[in-house]
């Protein structure tokens, strides 16, 4: 047992590697936030007014609503009028070749293992870059553009492709959805856009890093990103954010439309500054994830790995619109110290024929809090749909918690649902097991995290496994070899 | 006495200039008070999310009479022996009761709580008001500060029954909808083992609403068996709270019967006060027309080597509404934990929905805990190899429908009530109305 604490120890005392400051010149607005500070922002984005209006229209709809708390979640409601909601690097000309790019940045993400140019050669990915809140490089962009893919930020679509922002922001999330999704529908500054046109198989995968820079700088992005008939697209999202003492809050939206017959593949790695081993500091994650899968035979995946974040408010869902349409949900979720995560997914079904399958490992450590909260609805009109759940924890050290809030709610009587939950500890047999065939108890340990969790790890794009398993190995350090 | 719209006033109003109330004043002050901050349940109540309480609110009420029932209302109830324990309620008021002369059970109190408050304050003081505020129960809170009556059960220490003990209650209205609560105690002392059935029928057509409360308290080695149906019409709202309170190495079992009623909320809530006991509840539903059943589980394993499980299936006939919550809440130092829960759901038409939230809140490691729920329809493999048998479709429905029920009420351990229930329950799935079959005057044998 002496061991297995030592173990415990370790991992609960591992401080956060990822943590460092980028010193860049930014431009910041004054704290607060108002009607003015709304307008400020969308000037300053060269917004059409149809924008202005809308962002207006959400803070006006913010203004009224009160901060939800039914989550299983203690924190300290963070002060919206102590953030400043407006951050850009100043110097932001649109580069045309890495070099031009500040060099600080560019050490930055090699200090995190994303070396730019690397992953330009050697790995494919187009990466665009969001530095706080302003779009820095986009790589690849011309390969995209033969294919008529649009992969820009979402400030550049609002001004270059106002139609199709018209036709389909906000309309999965719309900005009266709940309190964070009307705050970033009013506030948002930057995010990433990408539209697949017809019939078309995008050949890279389109890749973001989001990175929370200026200390109290709350980072509100906005992602859309629509399929047409027939596409297909996979769309990745990785994040790391420096160490600071204060909460910082990120309160993103996502949209993804699937049109008939097409098919997104959402895949993130989150690995915000967890808050040191007291729980002092620690980023709040309000995220409002949603896709529809709009027409027939379409499909959805999300394959998320949380390891950060001192509190993660967040549960991508479907909507299975089409007939036929298919969606399914891949979460490891790792909590350690003083984290909490209450998250999940929601399926709703509408359409005949759908499908949707969740995969939901958590593991608990430390003091932290590790909380699975899904809804499947199926609503009347979603005949023989179909779905399966299985959501299972692991908890290290005793002082650690796992909970798991399903909510089914069936309104068909040909649909099937089917939900099964675990919570375990590592079995002493497993790792006596391991231990006679000449592992030590820390090996094994990893090795049975790492095949707890695979049934996630292996549905994660090749180039974002690699990353995942070093995230997971960070949170895990101690026992992973 | 005037009715009330409970939407403009409370429940509370209608006790307004009436008096002997069951728990001592100085409890009913702090439960009033309590009302500032718990408020009638709506949608907006998390545990409450798919209560339809407005079935019971647009009713106006009065309050429930001491009222009589004639012995022939008991003679279909085929289970029930006038010659053994019994008591018997109605509208939440003692009528009578019976405790069968032995050498052994001398000491065995049955009948009514009122009365035993005089003759065992000893035992009863301590016990009564143990509610859970946590829970923002307004229902539980409300009985704490009105109720009147109801049964009290007390078996002391090493008595061994083999006969069950019956809690009868009977909703009775003499003109119109009435409210009636009932706060029932059950005591089961060290080292006894007994049965207890205990059943709601109501008697008129009126709108009725009932509030029950029933502490139950199973002391060092009990071994406690607790049946309890639900057979109030459709005319008949039930919200029925059990709290369970485990000690050292007991037993307790339940066998839930939700056959109708047009609301029903069980609100069930164990808590293990000490290590090595065992809390089992199952339970069946079969909910038809508008009518909705909730089940609301709480099971709290405060102490370590205790033992939960969970099995609660339904059949969900025309618009009918289900509801299942079942928590299990592991406290920290709650190691070797072993609890299991498990809902299923049958839907027999697209209009009939379910709502399953199997829930699991674990802070110790050391435990092995899990759930699982599913919601369907038949299996047609199944119907398809018995057709090829040569069994009829409805038949063969039917007898999956049964199979699905019996796996739960093969385990009431006596037969006369087994008998009765898998009685109504074939009744039932031959597509004979609830309504027709909860009226008392079914049975069996005529």
């Amino acid at each position: 047992m002496g061991k297995d604490d030592k173990i415990i120890n370790e991992l609960q005392e591992k401080e956060y590697e990822a943590g460092f400051v980028t010193d860049i010149e930014t431009e910041v607005f004054p704290k607060g936030l108002n009607e003015d500070i709304i307008k400020a922002i969308s000037a300053k984005k060269g917004e059409p007014d149809f924008m202005l209006d809308f962002r207006l229209k959400a803070y006006r709809y913010w203004q009224e609503q009160e901060e939800p708390n039914w989550a299983l979640l203690k924190y300290r409601k963070p002060n919206f009028q102590e953030i400043s909601y407006y951050a850009a690097p100043k110097n932001k000309a649109k580069y045309n070749s890495l070099d031009e790019v500040d060099p600080e940045i560019i050490d930055t993400f090699n200090k995190l293992g994303v070396p730019l140019e690397e992953q330009k050669v050697l790995s494919g990915v187009a990466v665009d870059v969001v530095m706080d809140s302003v779009s820095v490089h986009t790589t690849f962009q011309t390969t995209l553009n033969d294919l008529g893919i649009i992969f820009c930020s979402i400030s550049e679509a609002i001004r270059e492709h106002p139609d199709l922002i018209k036709k389909y922001l906000a309309t999965v999330v719309p900005y009266r959805d709940n309190f964070y999704a009307a705050l970033n529908s009013a506030v948002f500054t930057d995010g990433s856009f990408a539209y697949i046109p017809k019939g078309v198989r995008c050949p890279v995968e389109l890749s973001t890093y989001f990175r929370i820079n200026q200390a109290n700088t709350g980072q509100f992005e906005r992602t859309l990103v629509i399929a047409d008939e027939g596409s297909y697209v996979s769309y990745l999202e990785g994040c790391t954010a420096p160490q600071r003492d204060e909460n910082q809050l990120h309160a993103a939206v996502v949209e993804l439309i699937a049109l008939k017959d097409a098919e997104i593949k959402y895949s993130t790695v989150q690995n915000w500054y967890p808050g040191n081993k007291d729980g002092v500091g620690g980023i709040y994650n309000f995220v409002t994830k949603r896709g529809i899968c709009k027409g027939d035979h379409s499909k959805i995946s999300w394959t998320q790995v949380e390891t950060g974040s001192a509190v993660t408010w967040k549960y991508p869902s479907t909507i299975l619109k089409g007939n036929h349409s298919v969606s399914e949900f891949y979460s490891v979720a790792v909590t350690n110290n003083y984290q909490q995560a209450d998250t999940g997914t929601k399926m709703i079904h509408v359409g005949r024929n759908t499908k949707s399958t969740i995969i939901s490992k958590g593991i608990s450590l430390g003091k932290s809090s590790n909380t699975y909260r899904g809804l499947v609805d199926i609503k009347k009109s979603a005949s023989n749909a179909r779905n399966y759940s299985q959501c299972d924890s692991l908890l290290i050290g005793d002082k650690c918690g796992a909970h798991t809030f399903p909510y089914i709610d069936v309104d068909n009587s040909t649909a099937i649902t089917e939900h099964e939950a675990t919570t375990s500890k590592i079995a002493e047999d497993q790792i006596f097991y391991c231990n006679q065939r000449g592992l030590d108890t820390e090996s094994a340990v990893s090795l049975i995290v790492n095949g707890f969790a695979k049934e996630v790890l292996s549905k994660l794009p090749m180039e974002f496994a690699a990353e995942a398993k070093k995230l997971l190995s960070i949170t895990l350090e101690g026992s992973v070899g | 006495m005037t009715q009330t719209n409970i939407k403009n006033k409370t429940f509370a109003d209608l006790y307004s200039g009436t008096k002997d109330f069951l728990l001592p004043n100085i409890v009913r002050k702090k439960s009033t008070n309590l009302f500032d901050k718990i408020k009638l349940p709506n949608n907006k109540t998390e545990n409450w999310r798919k209560f339809n309480s407005d079935s019971i609110f647009k009713h106006n009420y009065k309050l429930g009479k001491k009222l009589s029932v004639e012995t022939k209302d008991l003679d279909s109830l085929s289970f029930f022996e006038p010659s053994g324990n019994y008591v018997i309620l109605v509208n939440g008021f003692f009528h009578s009761g019976n405790v069968k002369n032995t050498d052994l059970n001398n000491n065995i109190f049955i009948g009514s709580l009122k009365d035993a408050q005089k003759t065992h304050s000893e035992i009863i003081s301590g016990r009564l008001n143990t509610q859970n505020t946590e829970t923002e129960n307004y229902f539980s809170v409300l009985n704490d500060a009105y109720a009147k009556d109801g049964a009290f059960i007390y078996v002391p220490e090493n008595v061994i029954l083999d006969e069950p003990i019956y809690i009868m209650h009977f909703i009775q209205s003499d003109n119109g909808n009435i409210f009636s609560q009932n706060r029932n105690l059950i005591i089961a002392g060290k080292n006894t083992a007994f049965k207890i059935i205990h059943t709601y029928h109501s008697l008129s057509s009126d709108f009725s609403f009932n509030n029950s409360l029933t502490d139950i308290f199973a002391d060092e080695k009990a071994q406690l068996e607790y049946y309890l149906f639900e057979g109030e019409g459709n005319t008949a709202a039930h919200v029925n709270n059990i709290n369970i309170n485990s000690e050292k190495g007991s037993s307790f079992k339940s066998n839930i019967v939700t056959f109708c009623g047009s609301v029903v909320r069980n609100n069930i809530y164990a808590e293990f006060k000490n290590e090595f006991a065992e809390v089992n509840l199952q339970g069946i539903y079969m909910p038809d027309k508008e009518q909705t059943v909730d089940n609301f589980i709480e099971i709290k394993h405060a102490k370590p080597n205790c033992r939960s499980n969970q099995i609660f299936k339904g059949i969900i006939d025309n618009k009918a509404v289900a509801v299942f919550t079942g928590k299990v809440f592991v406290a920290k130092d709650a190691q070797k934990t072993d609890s299991a829960q498990s809902n299923q759901n049958l839907l027999l038409t697209d209009y009939a929905r379910v709502h399953s939230r199997p829930q699991l809140e674990i802070y110790a490691d050391d435990v092995v805990c899990s759930h699982g729920s599913t919601t369907g329809q038949l299996d047609n493999e199944a119907l398809f190899y018995m057709k090829t048998r040569g069994i009829p479709e409805k038949r063969a429905k039917t007898m999956l429908m049964k199979a699905f029920l019996r796996d739960v009420t093969d385990k009431i351990n006596v037969t006369g009530y087994r008998e009765y229930v898998n009685f109504l329950i074939s009744k039932r799935l031959k597509g004979q109305s609830p309504e027709s079959l909860c009226s008392v005057k079914v049975c069996p044998s005529c």
